[in-house]
């Protein structure tokens, strides 16, 4: 009886932690060159970085951010995540910058590798793949994104 | 089946785009708006009784990064607007705007050449359908040719203040020249036939600028912009037929709050005219809603009026209400970059285009019409 009250409390206690870390768990990581002197970033400085609103790192590198096409389910969820928008209302942003004159998009990958590829062949470039999307053997980190 | 082709089509467009960007610093985008409109009452910016599909823009731009801090851009056009008679003036395709631009390392940029003019919400992306709730930028503040220009021939210097901040403010100042059309209809009196006149003002010496003050609410801001500029010649502002050389200045004030799934915005404009002690203002607001998924739900509505305006062949200064238009329209966004739009709007104004207007006289003309687009950008 005794170990039957403890199981149900441990499973009341840990349960809801489990879901919320299940929750919380994006689908996506964010990811940047070995050399980038980054280990954390705070969503809105990396929202910057891709709006390109921030241009360089700390250290003076010129930052390069490459994204993933608009159908991919890891778009959704970091524009939502980081930006707290639509894609769309991101696209519309990148419209009025490019027909004013004012700037151009990052250019858009359509698969992990191709972006794992640039980040490679670009110092400062920083982007983001699917959680699954093995980095060994690259010349690529990963940072954590903090709350700000 | 055909959404399907115009998303392969954009697909394709931005691959080539891509193909080239890959190999060069050069980036090309487009947009391109087809529309069939038709009207009720009077035609009204170009858009007759029985109807026309001679109603689109289409523009390409071809932007090439030198490096970090030169830029060279150049954007081409093409414009048609059914009937209206400013079309004798349109070309087939035109040098929309041309710029090199350089950036200094501490946030300062100038531009040189012809410069699109940053005023207001839509003066730089006034053609760019997938940006706009309407086919047409609200014509209160913006107008169609004539009270505002899209391009200067000139420079323009840019910086941003308090850039980290929520608080930041973006400003740009502009010196130049540009043009204006105008057009007036005549009526002879023997045959009672309408001969119209279009004719370009010169606005030379303009200096203006605007600044956007953003804040830390999340999608609000707001702008003041305004110039300074002597016009002369053209029907209105020619010694012989008009008004004479003028001095105008133009103040302009914004709010625009955006957000993912409604929009709410209003712009107000002053013109005062100073040697003939004309004053002129324009009121527009606009809301939108998404009702769900892709379709928006937009209103608009807008008023310009001109007070204390010579009537030379009465003898009379009057105030004239100039125009006023109601706005309701439908917007299916199939992605960011393609929407179809059905709107009507109810107009009373002195703009109609198939009479001769007598100011002082007339009273504004109800006219109804109605536009379905298509519009994509890549």
């Amino acid at each position: 009886m005794k170990r039957l009250v403890i199981s149900l409390l441990v499973i009341i206690i840990i349960l809801p932690a489990v879901f919320t870390i299940a929750k919380n768990k994006k689908g996506y990581k964010v990811v940047t060159g070995t050399s980038t002197n980054t280990k954390s970033i705070g969503k809105d400085e990396l929202s910057r970085i891709f709006l390109k609103k921030k241009h360089k790192w700390g250290d003076g590198v010129r930052i390069f951010p490459v994204d993933l096409v608009e159908s991919r389910k890891e778009r959704t969820e970091f524009s939502k995540d980081i930006h707290n928008k639509k894609v769309s209302s991101i696209k519309a942003y990148w419209q009025k910058q490019i027909f004013t004159g004012r700037g151009v998009p990052p250019p858009e990958k359509v698969t992990d590798s191709e972006v794992l590829d640039y980040i490679q062949q670009h110092e400062g470039a920083i982007g983001y793949v699917s959680n699954s999307t093995s980095i060994e053997n690259l010349k690529i980190k990963v940072i954590t994104v903090t709350d700000d | 089946m055909f959404r399907r082709f115009v998303n392969k089509l954009i697909f394709n467009l931005a691959f080539m785009s891509a193909c080239v960007a890959a190999q060069s610093k050069l980036n090309i985008h487009g947009y391109f708006s087809q529309a069939f409109a038709i009207s009720q009452g009077h035609q009204i910016f170009g858009i007759p009784e029985q109807g026309t599909s001679d109603y689109r823009t289409m523009a390409l731009q071809f932007r090439y990064d030198a490096d970090d801090q030169n830029l060279i851009i150049m954007q081409i056009s093409h414009e048609r607007m059914g009937k209206s008679p400013i079309m004798v003036l349109e070309e087939g395709l035109k040098l929309d705007w041309a710029i090199y631009q350089h950036s200094f390392s501490n946030g300062l940029s100038f531009k040189v050449g012809k410069i699109q003019i940053p005023f207001g919400i839509f003066n730089e992306i006034r053609d760019v359908g997938t940006l706009l709730p309407f086919y047409r930028v609200p014509y209160a503040s913006y107008g169609e040719g004539n009270y505002m220009s899209e391009t200067i021939n000139g420079i323009s210097v840019s910086y941003s203040f308090f850039s980290e901040s929520g608080w930041k403010i973006d400003f740009t100042s502009y010196l130049g020249e540009w043009k204006w059309i105008e057009w007036a209809a005549r009526e002879n009196p023997f045959t009672q036939k309408l001969t119209v006149l279009v004719e370009t003002p010169q606005i030379r010496n303009v200096f203006g600028g605007q600044w956007w003050f953003n804040t830390p609410v999340d999608g609000l801001r707001l702008g003041l912009a305004g110039y300074h500029g002597d016009i002369s010649g053209g029907l209105s502002f020619s010694e012989e037929t008009g008004i004479g050389k003028e001095n105008i200045n133009v103040f302009h004030f914004s709010v625009d709050y955006e957000q993912t799934d409604f929009f709410i915005r209003s712009e107000h404009t002053r013109y005062f005219l100073k040697e003939n002690d004309i004053f002129a203002f324009s009121l527009y607001g606009q809301a939108g809603y998404n009702i769900f998924k892709g379709m928006w739900l937009n209103v608009q509505a807008g008023t310009y009026k001109a007070i204390n305006v010579p009537i030379p062949l009465l003898n009379i200064r009057s105030d004239i209400d100039y125009y006023e238009d109601f706005a309701l329209g439908l917007n299916y966004f199939f992605s960011a970059q393609l929407a179809l739009k059905l709107e009507t709007h109810w107009n009373k104004s002195l703009i109609v285009e198939e009479k001769m207007i007598n100011f002082g006289k007339d009273k504004p003309f109800g006219t109804n019409y109605m536009i379905l687009s298509l519009s994509t950008s890549f």
